[in-house]
């Protein structure tokens, strides 16, 4: 039966004590014998392990560690080192940022319809172009007075109906001669372009 | 018993030419295998290598490194699922026909007290491995094999008593 305080014995058997533990475990051997035979038993075996030494690393198998750890650090260099994944999305952010800024930017200018040199020559004419022609033809026919004054509401209204046809038919005509530059077209622009009072004559339908 | 200071600047190379010796002398006793031990020896200094930076300078360095290959040690013991063979040194270092001339009384003695670690249990055999081939403290093994420390102090013991009842250790007397 072991002595309840023959544990801490290694710390004493492998210099582990403090000089205050060691004396007061020394004055514990001189008073219990089951804790001195115990040493004693203990004591050279002890000694004898403490005198083991690990075994030597073989030459080559330290060599071969040392160059698995020389790759290891080349690999973690600060030169082959990417950077890390927060910094990539932030640039590749920016980058996108940019180029939709740049995107948005030639859209604005136009730079990416930009016509071409056959186009450029001729006139691209669009919606408001031929609204403002109809609007014109309407302010010049209210300008002239080409007809007898009209006073029922209804003949009035039947007039202004019937002129408004014809002008629109008019105007018709004028975009199919511009389409089809090729047929002869008996409203073609004059010197100064299109013939804008031409516009206002009323033909009768 | 020296303590190493501890380092934050770590060199595994420096590290490597410090302790592999420790670490491979605890690989060996533990897994009675050279090529495990060897395998154990190469990636516990790889993975210092990569997981320097976890070391904040809190114990011993020593400690740490061999608690790493103490993690691989049992590692390889699981992977293998086999009982450490009852043998304290490795084939190499025994020699199949040795000379009485080449034999001295001190390696004799070594190689018996050896074989006799090696039948130990396997809890014991780490405590005895971490203190005579890791050198390290009582309290150091503790953290090491994350045991108390009167756990460590009390495997230490039975590990003498056991080997103070081996027959095969009667030669081995007092110097």
């Amino acid at each position: 039966m072991d002595c309840p305080k023959i544990e801490p014995c290694q710390l004493y058997l492998w210099g582990e004590m403090s000089a205050k533990e060691s004396k007061a475990f020394a004055a514990h051997l001189q008073e219990c014998s089951l804790c001195r035979d115990e040493m004693a038993r203990l004591e050279p075996l002890a000694a004898s392990l403490q005198k083991l030494q690990p075994q030597e690393v073989p030459e080559a198998l330290a060599e071969r560690v040392n160059q698995r750890l020389a790759a290891a650090a080349r690999l973690s260099s600060p030169k082959l080192r990417l950077p890390s994944p927060k910094v990539l999305a932030i640039a590749a952010s920016i980058l996108v940022v940019l180029g939709l800024a740049v995107l948005w930017r030639l859209m604005l200018t136009g730079s990416l319809e930009a016509p071409g040199p056959v186009q450029a020559a001729v006139p691209a004419l669009t919606d408001e172009d031929y609204l403002g022609a109809l609007a014109l033809v309407l302010i010049m026919d209210e300008s002239e007075a080409p007809g007898p004054e009209l006073t029922d509401p209804d003949e009035i209204i039947s007039a202004e109906i019937e002129d408004l046809t014809g002008q629109i038919g008019q105007l018709l005509e004028e975009i199919e001669s511009e389409l089809a530059p090729d047929q002869p077209n008996q409203h073609a622009p004059n010197e100064q372009g299109f013939d804008w009072p031409a516009l206002g004559k009323t033909v009768s339908v | 018993m020296k303590k190493d200071t501890a380092k934050i600047d770590l060199d595994p190379a420096a590290l490597f030419d410090q302790f592999s010796r420790a670490v491979y002398g605890y690989a060996l006793g533990i897994l009675a295998n050279v090529s495990d031990a060897e395998e154990v020896l190469s990636e516990t200094f790889l993975r210092i290598c990569k997981r320097k930076q976890q070391y904040r300078g809190k114990g011993s360095l020593r400690a740490w490194v061999l608690s790493i290959a103490h993690r691989l040690c049992l590692d390889v013991l699981r992977g293998k699922a086999r009982r450490c063979k009852p043998v304290g040194l490795p084939e190499q270092l025994t020699s199949s026909n040795p000379s009485p001339e080449v034999i001295s009384q001190r390696h004799e003695r070594r190689e018996i007290l050896a074989a006799a670690i090696g039948k130990l249990p396997a809890k014991q055999r780490e405590v005895v491995m971490l203190k005579v081939y890791g050198n390290l403290t009582f309290r150091q093994i503790s953290q090491t094999l994350d045991i108390p420390l009167n756990t460590a102090l009390a495997r230490m013991h039975q590990t003498l008593k056991h080997l103070a009842r081996d027959p095969s250790l009667g030669k081995i007397g007092t110097e």
